[in-house]
């Protein structure tokens, strides 16, 4: 040992030259090894970045309410069993099962534009009081009657309406009269009603509103009525014969109160249906949807970048699997409420039952002049909330804080895979339990000699699931379906990914290249050092041995001066490889975006890159140490002479 | 002359014979310099092939530019002044080159009055200018459009419009009048449909010249961005006229470039593109800046590797010395040997490269020349120390 110290002392010069020598080309060794690692797991993360979808749509499974549908392309029993079958598919990584609950928050309104019943329910439920000033019946079946609204009693007017202006009258669009046959509204006596009231007409500067639409069981309790002419004119003004008018005999579906205190003095009277009316359309109106979802990109509209976030951050992997309390909000429901990133939202959340409504498709390709819907192609069911059930209430408060807002491409028409601006997602581990467990029941309708009307079940939400599968699997899945019976039933969307892979694909075996002419280069310096060492040393093994040293007495001296060489070069190697490795590393990042999702996740990519590093040197290490105790060794066995007259040669 | 080229044919006899006489040595050697060319010209196929597969990785993000209202809660009926049309319609700045498929619309609140040559009243029509052709989903509309019909039509302030079929066809000619100007005005008509709506479309820049009431007409914009790799310059320029959404409504003090406030965002839905770009243009950036340290290190391993090999021959060249060769002709002979080993191994290194990359670019053989000089910079330094060392010190030199 002592030996091998001394003889390391002795040629300074040339101990040093060894040690650069090893140094360098382990340093170039190590940082090319940590970059091919760091190639490896980026393009892993690139791959990762992208979510494979695939969805169904359930309304090919459902009857649909509209009376000329098509009958759906598949069984409805079928629906469960595809869903199962889907998540336990090999090429499947996770499903994303939706739940809807909606939060109520007193300083919130309801992000909704105001038009049609689609775009606006469950919010445009109003309480609005007033007295009437003209009812009109159409020819129709409907009326029309115009109530001056009376500000100084109860009203609960939805934001969308009453946002630019404060109206005065509201127009009532009807249809049933009321169980004693008489008029609804009678001109001069005053009301609360539990209207629909969807947009407000700027130009004749009143509400529209509509009542009698929500009631979905009013075919169970419709009577109809008709009135000879004399009837007519004493009740309501001159009219034809034959007009025919429907009553409803439940009065716990009237849409209106004749009262004659105020409206707030009636309810605390009253203390039943319309207290609950007030209640639902309180709360509904400052509420938004919650949709609790396991991964953004999962969601259809997300997935194909129709909708995406324009201001803050999107909700990232760990804080779905911990179920972290944060949301992110469309722009326009943060705008309406003045809400900002970081902003915290309180919401006492409570579940809620659907109502499936058929919604006209605008916009269609049908034959010009030629009526639509007759086909019965452009209408949709859509499944909307019906807001805040009183008998429920609310089971559970929670806070949320908004980590980022999205935007989504004006969509004319709503499916299922559409939501609105007032739709906030949420965690699904944020909100404990299991939710929309309760059936829907889905009345429709259909003509055979009469009109009859069958009351169908449905156990899930439209829109609701979607299986993440592996990305670049889209076809195995798909295989695995139709093996399975269900091929054809899913549709696929991978962000593009399919296009990518390719790519990414050539571009992780040039980067292997990399790694591998570098190891290459390495064992090449590392065979020239080794010979050269190996011939320099010759002469002092032969001298050692010919003076009687013992083999393995030689052998350790000659090995731990090159132990003591390598351990040195070595642990240059790491200092240098980290040095160069971050400096390079610092320089690579100095354009990419700060605190985006993608300088988070590199950097762990580049701590574990770094420590490839010192991997990398601390194998070289014990590589060029074995190789070069496996060529002394051979060396030390040889004989005497002969290393005597080689030596000499030299 | 002659004595000349005998030194410089006994030099190169004598270098190969030396070669050859330490074959292992010199055979390490030539395959040592041999792999740093084959990783130079690897290193340098790299990145070209880099970044042509991060070219195509651009390509197959298709994303757009969306103008929108400060909190970008909404894209249409932004009720922009016209002079935001002249930032992307001009043709000098960043916007035209990179973007493709520019939409710029009006509300069409307007109405023009469809005449006879006599300018005697046919019909009323709402008026929309627009810079694209009207579609089905958002007009609906299904327009025959002319056979010459060519996209700088619209996006130009010529008088040409798409009218419904029943006020004329394809190629005639049409007058209009409007608030604006009272005398009829001819337009050629390019398109017509069969839909039932009551518009007439006319390019944008000959709407708001022509039959715009209000400046501030425009009623949406929106375009393509067909150099992906230009997004973040596009969004530098757009901030001059435009902020990125801000959901509190939060805009800069004062006005943007066209001397009005700053009412409007910009949104460029990336997607992805970033996560998946962002890795690979860093992994091509540290190869591009790994690449001086490896000629760095070529050229100390060139000096090493002479060094080496030039130091076990003291004696032979102090020998030399003393029968009367120059220091000069050491350096020579030294320099000579490891030069030719260099090319050799370099040779073989870029045939190598050639074989499996089936390419050597300009840039490659630039590389290769680079490392040979750094290799034989360090080489020339090694030669020189041994020239200049006195010949009996290395005579006495205890090994």
């Amino acid at each position: 040992m002592e030996y091998s110290f001394k003889s390391f002392y002795r040629t300074p010069a040339r101990s040093i030259i060894y040690i650069i020598l090893l140094a360098l080309t382990a340093t170039s060794l190590c940082t090319s090894i940590a970059m091919w690692r760091y190639s490896v797991e980026s393009i892993k993360e690139v791959r990762d970045t992208f979510t494979t979808i695939g969805v169904l749509t359930e309304l090919e499974f459902t009857e649909q309410s509209y009376v000329k549908s098509d009958p759906p392309l598949y069984d409805y029993s079928m629906l469960a069993a595809v869903k199962k079958r889907a998540i336990e598919s090999a090429y499947a990584v996770s499903a994303d099962i939706r739940e809807y609950v909606m939060g109520y928050n007193e300083n919130i309104y309801a992000d909704v534009k105001h038009g049609t019943e689609v775009e606006t329910y469950p919010y445009c439920m109003s309480i609005v009081t007033g007295i009437c000033e003209s009812i009109e019946f159409t020819s129709s079946l409907n009326y029309k009657a115009i109530l001056r609204i009376d500000y100084s009693d109860l009203n609960i007017i939805p934001r969308h309406v009453n946002r630019y202006a404060e109206p005065q009258l509201i127009r009532i669009n009807g249809i049933y009269i009321t169980g004693d046959n008489k008029s609804p509204f009678k001109v001069g006596e005053k009301y609360m009603v539990y209207a629909m009231c969807l947009s407000y007409d700027t130009e004749y500067e009143y509400i529209n509103a509509y009542i009698d639409k929500s009631v979905n069981e009013s075919y169970k309790y419709e009577e109809i009525v008709k009135y000879d002419s004399t009837t007519m004119k004493e009740e309501f003004g001159e009219f034809g014969d034959n007009k025919v008018f429907y009553k409803l005999n439940n009065p716990s579906l009237y849409m209106m109160q004749k009262i004659d205190t105020t409206a707030y003095a009636f309810i605390e009277n009253e203390k039943g249906l319309w207290a609950e009316r007030v209640e639902r359309c309180s709360i509904t109106q400052h509420s938004a949807e919650l949709i609790l979802t396991s991964w953004i990109n999962s969601i259809y509209m997300f997935n194909t970048n129709e909708a995406y976030i324009v201001e803050g951050r999107n909700i990232t992997n760990e804080e779905f699997e911990n179920g972290v309390n944060v949301c992110i909000v469309s722009s326009s429901f943060a705008a309406n409420n003045k809400l900002k990133i970081g902003d915290k939202l309180a919401f006492k959340v409570y579940e809620h039952d659907f109502r499936i409504l058929s919604s006209t498709i605008r916009k269609t390709d049908s034959e010009p002049g030629v009526m639509r819907s007759l086909e019965g192609k452009d209408r949709l069911d859509v499944w909307l909330s019906k807001g805040f059930d009183p008998i429920n209430g609310f089971f559970i408060e929670i806070e949320y804080e908004i980590v980022g807002a999205y935007t989504q491409e004006n969509r004319i028409n709503r499916n299922e895979f559409t939501f609105t601006n007032n739709a906030i997602f949420v965690p699904q581990k944020s909100i404990e339990g299991n939710f929309n467990t309760q059936p829907t029941v889905h009345t429709i309708s259909r003509y055979t000699d009469e009109l009859i009307r069958t009351e169908l079940v449905r156990t899930s939400v439209p829109g609701s699931f979607s299986v993440i599968i592996k990305n670049g699997y889209i076809d195995a899945f798909e295989k695995e379906m139709e093996e399975a019976g269900y091929g054809g039933i899913f549709y696929y969307f991978d962000q593009g990914y399919s296009k990518v892979s390719k790519i990414l694909d050539e571009y992780s075996d040039i980067s292997m290249l990399i790694a591998l002419i570098s190891i290459l280069v390495w064992i090449t310096v590392v065979a020239v050092f080794v010979t050269t060492y190996i011939s320099r040393s010759r002469r002092d093994v032969a001298i050692m041995r010919s003076l009687g040293t013992s083999k393995s007495k030689t052998y350790i001296s000659q090995l731990v001066t090159i132990i003591l060489i390598a351990l040195i070069a070595a642990v240059i190697c790491s200092i240098a490889g980290i040095a160069v490795y971050s400096k390079i590393t610092a320089m690579a990042f100095a354009d990419i975006t700060q605190g985006s999702n993608t300088v988070m996740s590199l950097e762990s990519i580049i701590d574990r890159s770094r420590n490839t590093v010192i991997m990398a040197a601390i194998i070289q290490f014990f590589i060029t140490v074995m190789s070069f105790a496996v060529i002394l060794l051979l060396q030390i066995k040889k004989n005497v002479i002969i290393l005597m007259m080689k030596a000499k040669k030299q | 002359m002659m004595n000349l080229l005998r030194k410089i044919t006994h030099s190169f006899s004598y270098t190969f014979m030396i070669l050859f006489r330490k074959s292992v040595k010199s055979l390490a050697i030539i395959l040592s310099v041999a792999t740093f060319a084959v990783l130079i010209c690897l290193m340098e196929f790299t990145i070209q092939k880099q970044e042509s597969l991060l070219s195509d990785m651009y390509e197959q993000f298709k994303i757009n530019l969306v103008i929108m209202d400060k909190s970008a809660s909404y894209a249409d009926d932004l009720k922009m002044n016209r002079k935001y049309a002249s930032v992307f319609m001009d043709k000098e700045n960043i916007l035209f080159e990179n973007l493709d498929n520019l939409r710029i619309r009006s509300k069409g609140e307007e109405n023009i009055v469809v005449t006879d040559e006599d300018g005697d009243y046919i019909t009323s029509l709402n008026v929309i200018g627009l810079t694209y052709l009207p579609d089905q989903s958002e007009f609906n509309v299904s327009a025959d459009i002319w056979q010459d019909y060519d996209n700088s039509m619209l996006m130009s302030n010529e008088n040409v419009c798409i009218i419904p079929s029943g006020i004329s066809s394809i190629g005639s000619y049409i007058y209009i009048k409007t608030e604006k100007i009272e005398e009829s005005v001819e337009y050629l008509v390019i398109g017509t449909y069969e839909q039932e709506e009551s518009i007439f479309f006319c390019p944008y820049l000959n709407y708001d010249e022509s039959i715009a009431v209000s400046s501030n007409n425009i009623y949406s914009i929106e375009s393509d961005i067909s150099n992906t790799r230009a997004i973040n310059d596009i969004g530098i320029f757009l901030l001059r006229y435009f902020i990125e959404p801000s959901i509190a409504g939060v805009t800069p003090v004062g006005t943007n470039d066209l001397g009005l406030m700053y009412a409007f965002s910009f949104v460029i839905p990336k997607g992805n593109l970033e996560e998946a770009i962002d890795p690979i243009k860093a992994d091509i950036k540290k190869l591009q800046i790994l690449e001086p340290f490896i000629f760095v290190f070529s050229a100390a391993i060139g000096f090493v590797i002479s060094m080496l090999s030039i130091k076990n021959r003291k004696a032979e060249f102090a020998v030399m010395r003393s029968m009367g060769a120059s220091g000069g002709y050491v350096f020579y002979i030294s320099f000579v040997e490891q030069a030719i080993l260099c090319i050799i191994g370099t040779m073989l290194g870029t045939l190598i490269s050639w074989i499996v990359f089936n390419q050597l670019s300009p840039t490659q053989i630039n590389k290769i020349a680079i490392f040979i000089t750094c290799y034989l910079f360090g080489t020339a330094i090694e030669a020189i120390r041994i020239a200049c060392i006195k010949v009996m010190k290395i005579m006495k030199a205890n090994e």
